[in-house]
């Protein structure tokens, strides 16, 4: 098997989960940092130079809103979702939902018409 | 003895080093740049946390090493960071391009080495002229086309060319479209034809070669002259393995078999030929002022004929390969004629 080649499908399947997990997490406010460890213990690794940059474009999309402020005599760049974001997260949701399950009916499809064959 | 940097040194340089290698407008770099800082000191009090005391600046140094070299952090904030010299959309061209580009160049420094290795120069020098060239071909060719291609890349970024089209100012589908294996043939039975004529003549007329050039002013060598006969037997096949290829009356493998051999007894000729010295000598009308031009000429005719042995000899290459490749694929695979 070509591991790069599953490597490459692995990382463009991860791509856009991972919008979808930022929107998911950032319905409550954190900073970038908290946002990485959280989605660490969710289960999602992820590389923190992606990350960032991504919080400024889904701010530029205005999916995001964020604030300066001071956390442990530290400043730090708050990120939450917008009202426009939790719409997006919504419609993002439904359209998680409805593409597990046309992966799940297709994949199921294959295994019984395999078993049919054996 | 040099001064161990601090944590904070450390830090405040790597997020100098970033705001160098962002290239945004100056806002949009301070903000960035603070919240590096910000991401990168909350990632230090975690690890802190964790240990219970400190970090040591050498641990530190290798979280920001792992963090990513600043240019690379820097080239994930940029406005367009999938930005490219050259895009993937372009890429294929310009690979083509620049390989094509370069095998020109070769091929035509190759056969003017060989040809100044006749002359009185040394060797040595020859090659060595060669080699400068090689070198600096290799870097003005690829730079050339890349800034070609470049410059074609910011077109389409600056104006879109590429999605200013219609459907409907495609060009319409011709009435009749020829099969893609007809016209070749058609064209090589025409040419086949042209240059059997013109050897025909010599054959039935000797001095028919005398009008070569302006009134006469060269002829044939003796070794041209004498292989007038197995040029025009080569030309007599080649149009008949044109027709069989635009008629298709034989089967592929036996049209594949006879331009194997038409090509490689063109090829043995020419190498004859061109070993023989000047194809073309002065003439009855010969002026003596006129010997550079001949030579020219005399270049000229071995470098076309050189320039064609190496085509020949890469299609003939081809064509084993292929012949290979099949025979390994489908060992039992009958063989039907196309």
């Amino acid at each position: 098997m070509d591991l790069s080649a599953f490597e490459h499908l692995r990382l463009e399947l991860r791509r856009g989960c991972l919008v979808l997990a930022v929107l998911a997490e950032l319905r409550s406010e954190r900073h970038g940092y908290a946002l990485v460890k959280a989605l660490r213990e969710g289960g999602l690794e992820i590389d923190e130079n992606t990350l960032y940059p991504l919080l400024r474009r889904l701010e530029t999309q205005k999916l995001l809103a964020s604030a300066w402020r001071v956390e442990d005599k530290r400043n730090k760049r708050f990120y939450r979702l917008s009202p426009e974001g939790r719409a997006v997260l919504a419609w993002l949701l439904e359209e998680w939902r409805t593409l597990n399950d046309a992966i799940e009916t297709v994949s199921e499809a294959q295994v019984t018409a395999r078993r049919r064959k054996v | 003895m040099k001064r161990e940097l601090t944590n904070q040194e450390l830090l405040d340089r790597y997020v100098h080093a970033v705001r160098m290698m962002l290239m945004l407008p100056p806002g949009k770099v301070d903000d960035i740049a603070a919240e590096v800082r910000s991401n990168l000191e909350s990632h230090i009090d975690d690890r802190a946390t964790a240990l219970g005391r400190e970090l040591r600046p050498d641990e530190v140094s290798a979280m920001l090493k792992q963090h990513g070299h600043p240019a690379k952090v820097a080239m994930q904030y940029r406005e367009q960071p999938g930005r490219s010299l050259i895009s993937p959309v372009l890429f294929p061209l310009y690979w083509f391009t620049l390989r094509a580009v370069l095998a020109v160049w070769v091929t035509i420094r190759v056969i003017v080495a060989v040809f100044t290795l006749q002359g009185s120069s040394p060797a040595g020098t020859i090659l060595l002229a060669f080699g400068r060239d090689l070198l600096l071909a290799a870097v003005i060719i690829p730079g050339g086309v890349t800034l070609l291609f470049a410059v074609w890349e910011y077109l389409e970024i600056r104006f879109r060319y590429s999605e200013r089209w219609r459907p409907e100012a495609l060009a319409p589908v011709p009435s009749h479209v020829p099969q893609p294996a007809k016209p070749r043939p058609m064209v090589q039975i025409i040419g086949g034809i042209v240059w059997l004529v013109f050897l025909a003549l010599t054959l039935l007329q000797s001095q028919f070669f005398w009008v070569w050039g302006a009134r006469g002013v060269f002829i044939p060598s003796d070794a041209l002259y004498a292989m007038r006969v197995p040029l025009w037997l080569l030309a007599f096949f080649w149009i008949a393995h044109s027709w069989l290829d635009y008629t298709r009356f034989a089967a592929a493998r036996w049209r594949k078999i006879l331009r194997t051999g038409i090509v490689t007894a063109a090829i043995a000729l020419a190498i004859f030929l061109v070993s023989t010295g000047d194809l073309l000598i002065a003439g009855p009308n010969w002026n003596a002022t006129q010997a550079r031009s001949l030579a020219t000429l005399n270049q000229m005719l071995a470098g076309v004929l050189v320039l064609g042995c190496i085509v020949a000899g890469l299609a003939l290459l081809r064509t084993f390969i292929r012949i290979v490749r099949r025979s390994s694929n489908h060992p039992r695979t009958p063989h039907l004629a196309s």
